[in-house]
């Protein structure tokens, strides 16, 4: 009888830890989701992202180049990305309204990610010199989309979780790369 | 529905994590009622037309974040937020009416 106490504790309170760790990847998940979403809040073609009045997006970006991190990038910053910063302001929009969308809801959410990270990183590499930037802010992003990633965070309380088994039954190509994509 | 809150703390940039107005509140509301009530009633395509409707209002708000009028006092924030509300719903839908569920078991 204690044996079977015993394991019965042990039943519980592994139940109740998978509770807690699911609850806490779900929350993270969109937690990060919500960062991104307010973080494209003020990026706006309005003013051409910035370029018309020196700041916003276009500010953050020639700060890459006024402050290099790692020159390659600096250099691709200024000789590729500047001279089309139209393309490459609504290309940032674009990517970080998605993975932000894709994140809330859980949804292929390895891939965006993974998505999410490159962005981290092209980021960290446009502004982690700039003077008055705080440097964990950059890796403390990348982290929080390696942890997405490995916990394949949208299984959990997200479209994922919801629909993976279906996508694993179907032989449908877009059911095939979404299970790979979550 | 919950994301409606996000228009009483409006100002306050820390909390704030979507911008929107009356009529994104307006959207935001509806749609989440119309989803919830085609969930319970466990229609596919319902739950599919909701999701395409989000997907609307975010292409709205995008093309307006570069023009004159601004239905919904919002920002790209806003477009994010619908756009993922309205993927996720049609990823819903399809699936369930691409690929239905099976009776359940006894």
């Amino acid at each position: 009888m204690e044996a079977y106490g015993v394991t019965s504790e042990l039943v519980v309170s592994r139940s109740l830890d998978s509770r807690l760790s699911r609850g806490a990847v779900a929350l993270a998940r969109i937690g990060i989701a919500f960062l991104w979403i307010q973080n494209v809040g003020w990026k706006t073609p309005r003013d051409d992202f910035g370029r018309r009045v020196g700041g916003g997006l276009y500010g953050f970006t020639k700060d890459g180049v006024d402050h290099p991190v790692f020159s390659p990038y600096a250099s691709f910053l200024k000789h590729v990305v500047m001279p089309h910063f139209l393309f490459f302001g609504w290309l940032t929009l674009l990517v970080e309204s998605a993975v932000g969308a894709f994140l809330l809801v859980g949804l292929a959410t390895r891939l965006f990610a993974l998505i999410g990270l490159v962005q981290a990183a092209a980021i960290t590499l446009s502004v982690l010199n700039t003077p008055g930037e705080w440097h964990w802010t950059y890796y403390l992003m990348m982290i929080g989309q390696l942890f997405l990633f490995a916990t394949a965070a949208g299984r959990v309380a997200g479209v994922d979780g919801v629909l993976r088994g279906s996508w694993q039954a179907s032989r449908s190509p877009l059911a095939k790369a979404l299970v790979l994509a979550s | 529905m919950a994301c409606s809150l996000f228009r009483l703390v409006r100002g306050r940039e820390h909390v704030q994590f979507v911008h929107f107005g009356s009529g994104g509140v307006v959207v935001l509301l509806l749609l989440g009622v119309a989803a919830v009530a085609a969930a319970i009633v466990g229609r596919a395509v319902i739950v599919a037309v909701i999701g395409v409707l989000y997907v609307a209002v975010a292409v709205v708000q995008l093309v307006q974040l570069f023009g004159r009028s601004n239905w919904f006092d919002g920002n790209a924030s806003f477009f994010s937020l619908t756009l993922g509300l309205g993927l996720g719903l049609v990823a819903i839908g399809v699936t369930e009416l691409a690929v239905p569920a099976g009776p359940p078991r006894s």
